[in-house]
């Protein structure tokens, strides 16, 4: 599994330039996806994780700029390549799905045509065939007469609908990874876990790695084969056991776990995590988490805890947690 | 419970958030901090006061009298004597465009005076009361609207006759608009908040609401607006005594010294050019400014 | 969109309507009597009052309103007071100029604002962007009927290039339009940055660049069409001003459209020629707002399709 990743993230991280300073929105992180893998990055809004989905295909926005690091996917640094490489690699072997199936879809264009646009870009296919090529696709996912939707524009389709359309978009050229950023959040509960279900269906069929980012633990647990927790810009926990969702080695994901609805006792009061997520744009000391953190000793507002290997092969970032613990 | 705060306060501070940061700022001090960071509108803001001041004392600055002819000096050039040179009457350029700054200036201020008024109580009133108020004064603004500016102007100027306190009549009967526009989709957007229901459940007047919720609510819009409408304004008298409907001669107005100057276009071209320098150049440093406060104050009215 | 359509020409004829009305009050309630005006008070009593029956002034003035609605909708105006011709024909030579004129200035102003905007807006916060947009301010900031005078002293009197008044001339379009596409210009590049950038950060346009397409189909395909909404409307309502300002570039060179005749007309307190011009401007208008609202159906779904 170790030496078949198909993509390593290596101390990546992400800056914006802002009006009021920097702001180090990713900071250096490292990570690995395997082949057929499906890694989960959880944190709450803010800390950086979609910003790191953006950083692997280089679509941050200005003011943001990747400013270290290495991706390398396949062999290949990303960073390193042309602007013109790197639209090789956008949609034909990495694909994404967005947060906002509302917005994520051009309002002015059928649905056929967004989809046919990238067969034919990638695959070049003629119009025939990527109109095809499209239907198939939309069948695929699940999408009700195809046939008719191919003519129809993102306003007529319900949010799941939409999603659906999008995950049929990402996955038009057989890409080898999947990021799906947020894919759930902005839909209905029922419809939740029926795309979740589907992503996970379809990249077993299509050999795909899924990266998928969540705030939401729940989402993670049915499908993920490792987690990796961020928070303020920096991973805080890494497993690539389930248990972590039953043994969390740091407090943040502890907490995280604490405020999922379903996880507390009946009766019981609902767990908040007290206070705000750190400012990025001053210059922090100490562990980021120490000031929300119930269990913070005065050393932890001092130093900065390392990203270290406890137990079997579980990383976590906490002054708590010995090496070697179990 | 106050310990815990304590503590997580004295810990915040050790992480270098200051109490600026944790108090959240009023967004006018927010708009100014943003403004004064903004360079180029600061110069505006500074050459407008410095434009301000020449013309509240133009006796003392202008080198001349700008009502005084001089039938052997007329039509000179640009010299050390006449900075700008003399018209065809013999008076000072320079000294005239100074007094012309009086007019430019009081027809932004008293026309927002008057239009800014008129636009709060009726978008207010159409806003939040609706149904047959909102119909009339809605069809009101759309038809006014969809009169030709000019054609307007021409009308009420001649009803009323040229002059400068009847080009502030023209220019506030149609300015109000456009504040009323505003105000009234901002009402419309906070009638159903919650502190207008709160306000209600305890018993408020209508007229307490609005002149006690809403109007301060909206006042960042309206300042935006007008500081937005003033270089229009100005740009309107500057047409209106251009086309001899504005100031009356003998009185100084940029406009009108262009349109005497057009006649003149052949032996002294600078006649013409330095009154239009002197609009632009105050057009532009409220343009400039106009944009940087709406960026501070309110960035949702970035298409005004 | 049948029924969209026909709501919207509904509300224009009231808006045209109401213009009507507005503009017979206006002028009925100015002081001075047109009858008086054109005898040059020389007339004797018995005069004025023959001169008045004649031109219908002495019946009540809805009746005198009622005729001019049913003449508008016939088309036919009546005679100007001093002109002895039918409005119709003096406010429709008038109207060919300020329509050539508006139009052209209209186009310029388009095409100068969309490579402009677009321009500043994919550059935005680069040296391009700030210098380009540093221009349309002063664009914005000068006066037109300045850059008109100044354009007629460096073109028309320096270098002779074009005529300088009048619209006997070859070339007398020229200047007018390119002054009034300079001026409007400026304002539309600024819209137009504004929306391309708002444009630009929406959700689609990163879908569409994570699916691997080039800039050049990112921005041409994807951006400018939902720009060009905002873009359209916009530009239906700057054309409202710019009708204005046409009018007012007229009385600098000279020219012989609506605006001179309209402002001929008020001064001479023609009132059939006024009513005519208001309500040719008026149509202008409602068609301007029509073309408008059908352009942004056909470039919006979500209208074309409700």
């Amino acid at each position: 599994m170790k030496q078949d990743n198909l993509l390593e993230v290596k101390n990546l991280t992400t800056r914006f330039k802002l009006d009021d300073g920097i702001l180090t929105a990713v900071d250096g992180i490292s990570f690995e996806v395997g082949r057929n893998q499906t890694v989960g990055i959880v944190g709450e809004s803010g800390c950086g994780k979609s910003v790191t989905s953006f950083s692997i295909l280089q679509l941050v926005a200005p003011p943001g700029k990747v400013a270290e690091g290495e991706i390398i996917f396949d062999g290949q640094d990303l960073l390193k390549l042309s602007k013109k490489e790197m639209r090789k690699i956008r949609g034909k072997k990495i694909s994404m799905i967005f947060q906002e199936p509302m917005t994520s879809l051009n309002p002015v264009y059928t649905i056929g045509n967004q989809i046919d646009e990238m067969t034919k870009l990638h695959l070049g296919l003629d119009k025939q065939a990527a109109k095809e090529h499209t239907i198939e696709l939309l069948r695929a996912v699940k999408i009700p007469s195809p046939e008719q939707r191919y003519h129809e524009y993102p306003h007529q389709l319900s949010g799941g609908m939409r999603q659906r359309v999008m995950i049929a978009m990402a996955l038009a050229c057989n890409p080898e990874m999947l990021i799906c950023d947020e894919p759930t959040t902005a839909l209905d509960v029922t419809v939740q876990a029926q795309i979740l279900r589907l992503i996970d269906e379809l990249k077993q069929k299509n050999n795909m790695s899924v990266m998928i980012i969540t705030h939401d633990l729940a989402v993670i647990s049915e499908v993920a084969d490792k987690v990796i927790v961020m928070y303020a810009g920096r991973i805080v926990e890494e497993s690539d056991e389930k248990d972590i969702f039953t043994k969390p080695l740091h407090p943040y994901t502890e907490a995280l776990l604490k405020s999922i609805p379903s996880n507390a006792q009946r009766g019981e009061k609902l767990f908040m995590i007290d206070g705000m997520v750190p400012n990025l744009l001053k210059e922090n000391k100490g562990c980021m988490f120490a000031p929300r953190c119930q269990y913070a000793q005065p050393h932890c507002f001092e130093t900065e805890p390392e990203l270290k290997t406890v137990g079997d092969g579980r990383k976590v970032r906490c002054h708590l947690r010995g090496e070697g613990e179990e | 419970m106050g310990i815990f705060s304590k503590r997580r306060e004295m810990q915040l501070k050790d992480l270098g958030f200051t109490a600026e940061d944790l108090a959240s700022r009023t967004l006018y001090q927010d708009a100014w901090r943003r403004l004064k960071k903004n360079k180029l509108a600061m110069v505006c803001l500074f050459v407008i006061i410095v434009i301000a001041i020449v013309a509240i004392f133009a006796p003392l600055v202008a080198p001349y009298d700008p009502f005084e002819t001089d039938p052997f000096n007329r039509l000179q050039k640009p010299s050390a004597e006449h900075w700008c040179g003399t018209d065809d009457l013999g008076r000072d350029i320079f000294s005239r465009i100074i007094y012309g700054a009086r007019v430019s200036l009081l027809v932004g201020v008293v026309t927002e005076g008057i239009a800014v008024p008129i636009g709060i109580v009726l978008g207010c009133i159409a806003g939040y009361y609706g149904g047959w108020a909102d119909m009339i004064i809605s069809r009101i603004i759309e038809v006014l609207g969809s009169f030709p500016f000019i054609i307007f102007a021409l009308c009420v100027m001649f009803i009323i006759g040229p002059g400068i306190l009847n080009i502030f009549i023209a220019l506030g009967c149609i300015g109000w608009l456009g504040h009323a526009r505003q105000i009234r989709a901002a009402v419309i957007q906070l009638k159903n908040s919650e502190f207008v229901e709160a306000a209600k459940a305890s018993g408020a007047s209508d007229f307490d609401i609005i002149f006690k919720h809403l109007v301060p609510n909206c006042l960042a819009t309206v300042i935006v607006v007008a500081t937005i409408d003033i270089p229009s304004d100005i740009m309107f008298e500057a047409t209106l005594s251009f086309m001899g409907l504005g100031i009356q001669p003998p009185n100084p107005s940029w406009g009108s010294m262009i349109s005497e100057a057009q006649d003149y276009l052949r032996q002294v071209p600078s006649y013409s050019i330095f009154p239009g320098i002197a609009i632009m150049l105050l057009v532009l440093a409220f343009n400039n400014f106009g944009d940087g406060l709406r960026d501070a104050l309110d960035p949702k009215l970035k298409n005004l | 969109m049948a029924k969209y359509i026909a709501k919207r020409i509904g509300q224009a004829l009231i808006v045209m309507f109401l213009v009507s009305l507005l503009t017979f009050i206006m002028i009925n309630v100015a002081p001075g009597d047109p009858v008086a005006v054109m005898l040059e008070k020389q007339a004797d009593p018995e005069t004025i009052q023959r001169v008045r029956e004649q031109l219908g002034l002495d019946r009540p003035y809805h009746e005198q309103f009622i005729s001019f609605i049913k003449g508008a909708v016939t088309g036919d105006l009546g005679n100007s007071y001093f002109q002895k011709e039918p409005v119709t024909a003096i406010v429709g030579r008038g109207f060919v100029i300020t329509v050539q004129l508006g139009l052209l200035a209209l186009a310029l102003s388009v095409c100068i604002g969309l490579v402009v905007g677009t321009l500043a807006a994919l550059f935005r916060g680069t040296w391009i962007d700030h210098s380009l947009m540093f221009v349309a301010m002063l664009g914005i900031s000068a006066p037109a009927f300045w850059i008109a005078v100044l354009m007629q002293l460096y073109f028309g009197l320096k270098l002779g290039w074009f005529p300088i008044s009048g619209s006997e001339q070859a070339g007398w379009l020229v200047m007018p339009v390119i002054c009034l596409g300079i001026s409007y210009g400026a304002s539309s590049a600024r819209l137009v940055r504004t929306n391309m950038i708002e444009v630009l950060s929406q959700d689609y346009v990163r879908t569409a660049r994570s699916k691997g397409l080039n800039e050049f189909v990112v921005v041409g395909k994807h951006v400018l069409k939902n720009a060009g909404i905002s873009i359209i409307t916009l530009t239906g309502m700057q054309l409202r001003s710019l009708i204005s300002g046409a009018m007012v570039i007229e009385t600098v060179f000279s020219l012989r459209g609506l605006g001179s005749v309209s402002y001929a007309a008020i001064m001479s307190r023609d009132i059939p020629l006024v009513q005519g011009c208001v309500l040719y401007v008026a149509i202008v208008y409602v068609l301007v707002n029509l073309v408008v609202d059908l352009m942004y159906g056909v470039l919006d779904p979500r209208i074309r399709l409700s």
